[in-house]
This record gives C-alpha cells, structure tokens and sequence, in this order.
C-alpha cells in the first residue's frame, strides 16, 4: 500500500512537469494553430537559464546575503522571465514568418530551432555534453508519513505547480490580455476585426507559455540535481504528446495529458517487471493508442473539416 | 432512351452538435438530368454535396446510388463509382500543372500500380499518353488557351479559368454524377455567360449525366436547371421546375423573410 | 550536320569534364581558407549562371538535345573517381557515405517531397536494416545480398506498422507518431540484450562477391585501389538503382497522386484517391530505401550501435531534402551530397555541426522553401 502510494507522490510530480510543458503547446496551438516543436528545449533552457543565475548571484554574493525564501523565489521568478522572453524572440523571429505558409513549416522549422537551442546550450558550458549539476536551490529535507518518504522539496514543486496553474486560468479568465487571448485562440480573424492587437497577443501567449515551461524546466533540475543539453527534445516531445493526449489546443486538456502520461510511465517503471529502461516506450505506445483511436484527444473536440 | 434512377436520398440527416445542418431531405435525380439546388447561405447546400461525397457520415437516412447504398462509403470509393465534383471555393491543386489536374482527376480509371511504375515501364507510358491526350482534347473543348497554357502552374490562373479545369478534372473521371458547387462564384456577367455554355457542352458531350448544381445565380439555375429543390435551415421547402419554384412563397419568405418582421424592422 | 553534332559533343564533355575536376579538386582540398576560395567560386559560378541567361540557355539546350551522352559521361567520370582519390581513401569514404545519405534523402523524397507527410523517423528504418542485417551475418552467416534484401524488407514492413496510424491522423499527429516510432526503435536497439544494448553489434563481416572480398583492396587495370572503392562502386549502382525507381514513381500515376495528396487531400479523396493507402505506400517505399543503406552502413563499417540511429540523423535528411528542393529528384541528391561533403571539409568546425544543420533548415525554410533546386512541371511529350 505504501508503495502504491509512494509510485503516486512520484506519478503527481512527473504529471506536473509534462502538464507544464503540455499547457504552453496548448496555448501556442490555440493562439496560431502550429505546434512549437522546439517547446521542450525552451523550458530546459529555464532550467540552464537558472544555473546561470545561480552563478552569477554567486559570484555577487547574492546567496549568502539574502535568505533562501526570498532569493529562490526571486531567482526563479528572472529565470521564468527571461525564458518567456526567449520564447516570445523565438515567435517573432522563426514561427511569425510561417504564419501564412503550409502547417507542416512550421514544424520542421521548430524542430531545426530546438537543435538550434540545443547545440548553443551544449557549445556555450564548458563540457556541454556531459550533465550538468543543478544548484540546490530546494530544501533537501523529508519527512515519513504513515510509512511513505515524503521528500520536501517534491511538495513544495507540487504546490508550485498548482499555484502556477491556478493563477494562469484566472489570468486568462479574468483579465483583458486573457479574454483576448481566449479570442485569437476562439478565431484570430475575428478577433483581429474587432480590434485585438493579434502580434501582441500572440506575444503575451508565448511569454506565459515559455515562462511556464520555465518551471518544467526548474522542476526536472531541481527533482533530478542534473540538467543535461538535451533534456529537451525527450521533454518537448512528451509534453507534446501530453498535449495531444488531452487534446491539442485545450488548456484543461494539458492536466489530464499529463497526468496520465505521468501515471503510465510511474506505474511502468515500478509494477513491470525489467520495464524501468521501457518506461518512454510505454508513454508512447500510449500515445500512439489514443492517436489512433481518438486523435482529437480527451478533451478535444471534433474539429469538421471545411470544404 | 429510358432514363434511370441515378441517386435517391431518403430523409438523409445529420447533425453538427445540436444543429441538423441538413434535415431529413428527400431528394431525386434521374439520368440526364439536371437538377439546382438552392437555398440561402447556412441552408445546407454544399453540406448536402459533403454528405453525398461521404465527406460527412450522415447521422439518418439512406443515400442510393445506381441500387446501391453509399452510407458509409470512404469518400475515395463513392467517387470511384462515377460521382464527381467542384468546390465552392475551388480546390485545384495549384502547385501541379493544368494538365496534371485534369490527369488525377482520371485516377479512378487509371489501374497502374508501383509496381508497374518501377517495372513495366511501357504501360505506364501508354497510360500516360492515353491520358495526356484525352485530357488535352478535354481542356481544349472548354477553352484553346488553356490547351495551349496546359503546362502553366494552375494556381497561377485567374479564377474563371480555375473553374473550368476544376470541371474538366472532374469530367476526367467519366462521371455518371456531376456535382457542381457553386461555379459562378466570383465570375463576371460575362464568366457566368460562358460558364452556362459549358454546361451545356457537357450535356451534349455526354447525355446520360447527371448534374445537381448549386447557384447563387437565378439566371443560371434558370437556364440550366430542368427541376429546382430549395434548402432552407437544412429543410427541403420545395420543388419543382424554375417557373413554379418563383412562384411559391415559401421560397420567397426563405429569401426575403416574413413580411410582418420587415415591416417590424 | 554531322561535325556540328560532334562539336557540340565536344562541348557538352569539356563542359563536364571542367566541373568534374573541380569537384576532384575541391575534394583534394582540405585547408579551411582554401574551402572557402573554392565555395565562393561555386556560388559565383551558380550567380553567374542564374543571371545569364544566354549562357544557360545554350548550356541548358545543349545537355537536353545530348541527354544520353550527357548522362553516359557523367557516369563514366564518376566511374574515374577511386582512381584519382587512389591515395587517399578518406575522401572515398565520403563519397560513400554521401551515397548511403542521397538514397536515404530519395527515400523521405517520396514522402516529405512528394505527399508533404513529415515522417521523422528516417533513422528507424536505416536501423532496422543496418541491425537486422548485421545479426543475420553475425549468427547466421548470411550473405550480405540476402541481407540487403531482408534488411529492405524487414524496414518496410516496419514502415507499413508506422503507415497505420495515419489512417485516423495526419499533419503534426502523424509527425509526433513518427517521432515517437523513432525514439521507440532507439530505446529498444540501446535496451534489449540481443542488439548488444549500447554497445551495439561489432565485427560484421564485410560482403563479398565472386570470392572477392569487399574488405580488400580493387585491382582494376593494374591499379591497385583501396577497399573503400568496393563499397564505392556499390553504392554507385544503389544510388543510380534508386534515382531510377525514384525517377519513374514521379513520373507515373503513383508520384502524382502522391503531388495530389500534398496539395489537397480533400480534393484528392474526391477524385478517388486512397488517401490512406498512397500514404502508406509511401512509408513503406521510403523504409525499404532506409534498410537498404543501413544494410550497406552496418556491412561497410562493421561496427553499428544504437547512436548511429539517433533522431539527429533523422532531422540530417530532413535538413537534405529540404535544402536540395522538396520533390526534385536531382535536387535531393545533390542535398545529400552537399550535407556530407561541406561538413568534412570543414572538420575544425566539427562542433557547430549539428547547429549549422539546424540553422540551414530555418533559413532555407524562411527564404527559398522550394530549395536549391525547386521541383519542376511534369512535361509531356506532345504528339506530333
């Protein structure tokens, strides 16, 4: 029973990372309809982008001077920004031009971009190919409760998440920039005609995707204490499939994607016997499954083709 | 000649969610014959040609087509027996030549395989030429300068001439049902003028076809059209020659709207 | 008439023979600033070419009328070249391996060319022909030219697998399940104990023809040329067997309904295309073409492991098709060989590979999507 439970701590946490992920290609997908393949390497650049910090605050004596609740927040917090910044430079440069041309530039485009990504993450550390080590900027405590091990710092990712995604739909629910958001997403031509900046919202829409999948990338550094360059293709196209299991363009969708696909790797690795080096295998037969059967996802609608 | 039954709906239904785009329509059309179909814009028109081209899966009824039932059919397999058609906004493939167009639209009669295609080279060629020729003789019925244009990128023609390798693609395939969706659409007086003796190319050329044709255009529909049906929120409202269709007011209250909301307005 | 032919002939060769020495020279040519001379010149060659239009016209006109000479002495130079890289058998190998990447790159031509589905799984295919393969000659014995023939086969049968889902789904679903099918096949090859996990397959032996053995050295004419020219003249007649298939696919029914398929599947569907079974054709055509140069790799190497499959080597052709020109055979090609090539000339950049890689396929993506080569209307002989 304790194990059931222990595999489930570690099912929510995995969920959390690809739900992360899977929400900015959601957001992507309902603002302009293309999939930004290179997603998974912006967040893992979250992560690098938080070792960089990291250094420099070091350097300036900034982890020392100030008290670890206030830095690590402030830390993550210019780390997300900086990502979501990254990833709004990577609309305007490489998706905008393709706004107009066939569906499938886009992708190929994307996919070059986050080899791009990669190889300058992997040229710009020394010994970029070998894993780097991930500051620890979490507690490292645990505690037991009623024979499970509960470590702290998965809690605090845990309650981040949630607090993260929460804020996010209220955004989208409650502000202007969100309704319009929820417009483009609903008909970019339409909301273009009543008056919606469409290059700014899109804009704002790949900010909160990239700074979002920032902290996918924080949370993998931090649960793992390594990032390594190419994290990101393993975790942009999970996220993906997250995505697409939930159905590609729904936000909500993102949850359930990537909890299950959390939960299907977990359960794997722990109850199959020889299935832990599997475990990927297995999150994408499920994948392929739910393609074949319901390609427009859980929570996806069935999209009538025009004629 | 004795002219057959082509295809026969009955009640043929389907739903988008909660809206019945098209409602229980029963609808006829014989060898020879041509048929316009009309209806205001969202009256289920070109729904209705999606439906018979197994674009869509009908939520009810029967489609009959020549005795057999097309319900279910890939739409693939429904236009290998002879149902042909153009689209509203017209779906060339534009990057492929004129005469490329017209040459996939003889798909369903070509037969020859990969295999053939790496291996016997001699009937691929023999097909090919076939099929340039009477593609050639097809395009230069409707028009000599896209006979002579016939290695011109097709998205690279203006719209009336779109129109018309979009029904030479479509006549490619021999067809015994011709759908037309709209093809004046966007066509000067002129256009449409010529369009109409098109049309009546076909028929000479080829008797026994059927055509349903949707317009826009009464002028057309008059010319062109032995019998009208009239779509309205899916429904059909009525039906009958042009003459007897202008006449009748459920037609034009689907057209104009009710008097008493006019006059409210 | 007849010494107006002839001249023209001579023309047509000289013309050739002047490009083919350039070539063997650029080959020859291994400091980085000297690389650089000769690419200048080639741009400047091909800037010339586009902007007169006399002298492409002639030239054009020329290799048209003379089209078998043209090709007859194309290949007799390309025959030429073990001997004149005699001594230096590195640049044989390039040439081999720019061979094993052109039939790769006509491989995904059908698909990503010709019916504009994006298939990344070119990798998995190439490494189920170099692993089956390899383990039927390590355990079994068997003969590399059965293996090429399984290892094509074996691909393809996996590329019908792949082909399925795209019965329910198409664009970026169809993608993402290609990515998935090659990440799948590379987990497994670096998982399962019988392909040697991560320490992949060695000591494959080399294949060998009438008793010859193709790792030892080719005398031919009393020339003694080194090992790799056996492989080379192989994969001469792959690469040649391949653009012929490649060449009359496009020029028939199958190639343009496939050009329909990429231009309107809706339209194509009504026109009585099997959308679904033209597309698995294709899977299955371009996986046979993979497993057929992974047989020859594994074979020729002798030594294969799970990182000579990655997803990397999948976006590598990718990036070749789409530089070359989507569609055009010729075009495709010369993106293989121009992908291969470039980056061993210039080896001290050897660690901005991949990243160059990735930047050409944006750019060309941004500023000339057709490729170097765009694809061409299919012509049709008139009748007279």
């Amino acid at each position: 029973m304790a194990e059931i439970f222990q595999q489930l701590i570690n099912a929510l946490l995995l969920g959390c990372t690809y739900t992360l992920i899977a929400i900015g290609f959601n957001l992507f997908f309902g603002a302009l309809n293309v999939v930004h393949f290179s997603h998974g390497d912006v967040c893992i650049l979250g992560a690098f982008m938080t070792l960089i910090l990291y250094g420099l605050a070091k350097l300036l004596g900034l982890v020392t001077f100030l008290p670890g609740f206030v830095f690590v927040p402030l830390l993550i917090l210019t780390a997300m920004i900086l990502t979501g910044l990254i990833g709004t430079f990577f609309e305007r440069v490489v998706i905008r031009p393709f706004r107009y041309a066939p569906l499938l530039m886009v992708l190929v485009a994307t996919v070059a971009l986050g080899m791009v990504v990669r190889e300058t993450v992997r040229l710009s550390f020394p010994h970029g190919s070998n894993p780097q080590i991930f500051p620890r900027i979490l507690p490292q405590t645990s505690f037991q409760l009623g024979g499970v091990l509960i470590r702290l710092d998965s809690l605090i990712i845990f309650g981040t998440t949630i607090f993260l995604i929460s804020m996010m739909f209220l955004f989208i629910k409650r502000t202007r920039i969100g309704a319009a958001i929820r417009a483009v997403s609903q008909d970019t031509e339409a909301a273009a005609m009543m008056g919606i900046n469409i290059d700014r919202t899109v804009a704002v829409t790949f900010l909160i995707g990239s700074a979002l999948g920032a902290i996918a990338g924080i949370l993998i550094g931090a649960y793992n204490n390594i990032i390594r360059f190419d994290m990101g293709l393993m975790g942009g196209v999970k996220g993906f499939s997250a995505a697409v299991v939930g159905g590609l363009g729904n936000v909500y969708g993102a949850i359930i994607g990537g909890l299950i696909l959390g939960f299907v790797e977990t359960f794997a690795a722990a109850f199959i016997p020889g299935g832990t080096p599997y475990t990927d295998v297995f999150a994408f037969l499920v994948v392929i499954f739910f393609l074949i059967f319901k390609p427009s996802g859980i929570l996806g609608e069935k999209v009538y083709e025009k004629v | 000649m004795i002219m057959a039954r082509l295809l026969e709906t009955e009640k043929l239904t389907i739903h988008f969610g909660g809206l019945a785009a098209v409602n229980e329509v029963d609808f006829t059309i014989d060898q020879g014959e041509t048929v316009g179909l009309i209806g205001p814009n969202g009256s289920g028109k070109t729904t209705f040609f999606n439906l018979l081209t197994g674009i869509y899966k009908p939520t009810g009824g029967e489609i009959r087509y020549c005795g057999k039932d097309l319900v279910g059919l890939p739409t693939f397999k429904i236009a290998k027996q002879g149902v042909a058609r153009t689209f509203q906004n017209n779906r060339l493939f534009l990057n492929l030549s004129v005469l490329d167009n017209v040459l996939i639209g003889m798909h369903p009669q070509q037969d020859s395989n990969w295999f053939d295609a790496i291996f016997r080279r001699s009937y691929v060629e023999r097909e090919i030429e076939q099929g340039v020729e009477k593609g050639l003789e097809l395009l230069s019925q409707f028009s000599e300068g896209l006979l002579t244009n016939c290695y011109q990128r097709a998205g690279d023609l203006p719209q009336a001439d779109r129109r018309k390798v979009e029904i030479c693609r479509a006549l490619a395939s021999n067809p015994k049902l011709l759908l037309l969706d709209e093809p004046s659409a966007g066509m000067s007086p002129a256009e449409t003028e010529e369009l109409m003796e098109d049309i009546r190319k076909v028929r000479q050329k080829v008797g026994e076809i059927g055509i349903i044709i949707i317009e826009h255009d009464m002028a057309v529909i008059r010319k062109v059209a032995d019998r009208v049906i009239v779509l309205n929120y899916g429904r059909k409202i009525a039906e009958g020659t042009f003459h007897e269709i202008s006449d009748n007011e459920l037609v034009l209250e689907a057209y104009l709207g009710r008097e008493e909301k006019d006059a409210q307005a | 008439m007849l010494p107006r032919t002839i001249g023209r002939a001579v023309i047509l060769l000289a013309v050739e023979a002047f490009f083919f020495i350039l070539f063997a020279a650029f080959m020859k040519t291994y400091e980085t600033g000297k690389v650089i001379a000769f690419l200048l010149f080639f741009i400047g060659l091909g800037v010339m070419f586009k902007e007169w239009e006399k002298a492409r016209l002639a030239l054009t006109g020329l290799f048209k009328e003379m089209k078998i000479l043209a090709g007859a002495g194309f290949v007799a130079m390309l025959l030429t070249l073990p001997f004149i890289f005699q001594s230096s058998p590195y640049l044989i190998h390039i040439c081999v391996m720019a061979g094993l990447f052109a039939i790769l790159a006509l491989g995904l031509n059908f698909q990503l060319g010709s019916t504009n589905v994006v298939n990344f799984a070119t990798a998995a295919s190439y490494g189920i022909g170099a692993y089956a393969s390899a383990l039927l000659a390590v355990h079994f014995h068997i003969s590399f030219w059965l293996g090429l023939l399984v290892g094509g086969s074996l691909a393809s049968l996996f590329g019908l697998l792949l082909g399925i889902p795209c019965m329910k789904t198409k664009d970026y679903y169809l993608s993402l399940v290609t990515i998935a099918f090659g990440l799948i096949i590379y987990i497994l090859l670096n998982n399962f104990s019988w392909t040697g996990g991560p320490n992949g397959i060695p000591n494959i032996p080399p294949p060998s023809l009438f008793g010859h053995s193709f790792k030892e050295p080719l005398s031919l004419f009393g020339y003694q040329l080194p090992f790799q020219s056996n492989y080379y003249y192989l994969i001469f007649l792959l690469v040649g067997g391949s653009l012929v298939v490649a060449h009359r696919l496009h020029h028939s029914r199958v190639g343009l309904t496939w050009n329909a398929i990429r231009e309107d599947e809706i339209a194509a569907r009504c026109h009585g295309i099997d959308v679904t079974w033209y597309k698995i054709l294709a899977f299955c055509i371009d996986a046979f073409f993979g497993g057929v140069a992974g047989t020859v790799y594994s074979h020729y190497i002798g030594f294969i492991s799970p990182e000579n499959f990655a997803f990397i080597v999948s976006v590598v052709v990718v990036t070749m098709v789409i530089l070359g020109g989507m569609d055009n055979v010729f075009g495709v090609i010369i993106g293989a060989i121009l992908l291969t090539i470039l980056p061993e000339k210039f080896r001290a950049f050897e660690d901005f590979r991949v990243l160059i890689y990735g930047l050409i396929v944006v750019t060309m993506l941004m500023f000339r999507p057709q490729g170097l080569f765009p694809q061409k209307m299919r012509i049709y002989k008139k009748e007279s």
